[in-house]
């Protein structure tokens, strides 16, 4: 799994450099959108993993309706002239910074078990 | 290779691409661009846009003239006529833009007076007088909304024509002229007369002081052609060579 992530990684890396593609501005909120959109999943999958309870339906499905809900949100803020995609950022960076904690918790909690076992094994 | 690492490369493979695509185009700078500047750049574009293609029929048209010589020019004719001919309806449009020729036609005639409401005692005479500033105004919309023509006081206003303030009379083209002012323009006379009185017009401003400010509308209107010597001194006709401070700026 992580392999597979590190992998895609620097595939999609060698593939923006690659393909050196341009975009007009007005779709670099869209993008970077998306990109935000696809950090969360994969945070909350890697969270979600580790809490044993993944599942591919509930990841991808969540994925999308995250992206379509985030353009959206951009679409409509640049149509009213309100800076809705405010709402995106906060939200999706809210909750990476939340997955990592949880991550960070449930790695620890293996370490010092682990740790503690041996204590008690010796 | 389950779905699961599938979907986690694809993910993977998506947040890497953006990231390199967007680092790409921002360069670090702002992106966020709001979409009235985008309005304001989209109307800009297209502004150009025209005029890139009114260039591009003046160049056709250039082209057409030439292609036209030279055909006259092969067919052997006598091109003396047709050149003269020519060179006559260049001169006809020169002398009807520098306003050497007396023009009629549709357009807008304005009157403005001194005012004659009594004054508050705290009232400065000059705030009812007409003064060159208000002409040059006056004259500035006018041209602004498409005036092909003016004259003051029957004194053509041409490129070279100069309004200042002499006293409690003004100086148009070097004469003095004493109120009223009349003021006469060809061109559209609604749109004219639209941008002088309409709200926040200056002839409305003009009006709210206390001046008399007029606007007729008129069919018939003659502007008689600038009168005044025209004297070069100071400048020549730049040729090829000529390479002064200023260029291509």
């Amino acid at each position: 799994m992580i392999i597979a992530s590190a992998v895609g990684l620097l595939a999609g890396l060698a593939l923006g450099f690659l393909l050196n593609i341009t975009y007009p501005t007005e779709f670099s909120f869209y993008i970077t959108m998306g990109l935000l959109a696809a950090m969360d999943s994969l945070l909350g999958a890697v969270r979600s993993y580790m809490e044993n309870r993944y599942n591919n339906l509930i990841f991808i499905s969540g994925f999308l309706t995250n992206a379509v809900m985030a353009a959206l949100l951009v679409y409509l803020g640049d149509r009213l002239g309100v800076p809705l995609y405010y709402a995106v950022i906060f939200v999706f960076g809210g909750r990476l910074f939340q997955n990592l904690a949880v991550i960070r918790r449930i790695i620890i909690d293996k370490y010092v078990s682990k740790k503690q076992e041996r204590i008690h094994n010796k | 290779m389950t779905i699961r690492n599938i979907s986690f490369f694809l993910f993977a493979l998506l947040i890497g691409f953006s990231l390199i695509v967007l680092a790409q185009m921002s360069n670090g700078q702002r992106l966020y661009v709001s979409p009235r500047i985008l309005d304001d750049y989209r109307v800009t574009i297209e502004g150009e846009r025209k005029e890139m293609e009114s260039i591009g029929l003046q160049i056709k048209e250039t082209e057409a003239k030439i292609e036209e010589y030279l055909e006259l020019q092969l067919s052997g004719q006598d091109l003396k006529n047709t050149l003269t001919e020519q060179l006559y309806a260049d001169i006809a449009l020169f002398r009807l833009a520098s306003g050497s020729v007396d023009m009629v036609g549709a357009g807008v005639e304005i009157v403005i007076d001194d005012g004659t409401r009594v004054l508050e005692y705290w009232e400065n005479p000059n705030d009812i007088l007409v003064h060159d500033t208000d002409l040059l105004l006056i004259i500035n919309e006018l041209k602004a909304s498409g005036a092909e023509a003016i004259s003051v006081n029957g004194q053509r206003i041409v490129d070279g024509s100069s309004i200042s303030c002499s006293g409690y009379t003004v100086r148009i083209n070097g004469q003095f002229y004493a109120r009223p002012f009349v003021v006469r323009a060809i061109g559209d006379g609604s749109r004219m007369s639209a941008a002088l009185i309409g709200p926040g017009g200056y002839g409305t401003l003009l009006k709210d002081w206390g001046l008399v400010f007029r606007v007729t509308l008129k069919d018939d209107i003659r502007i008689p052609r600038y009168e005044e010597p025209r004297n070069y001194r100071y400048m020549t006709v730049a040729t090829a060579t000529d390479k002064r401070e200023g260029e291509n700026n």
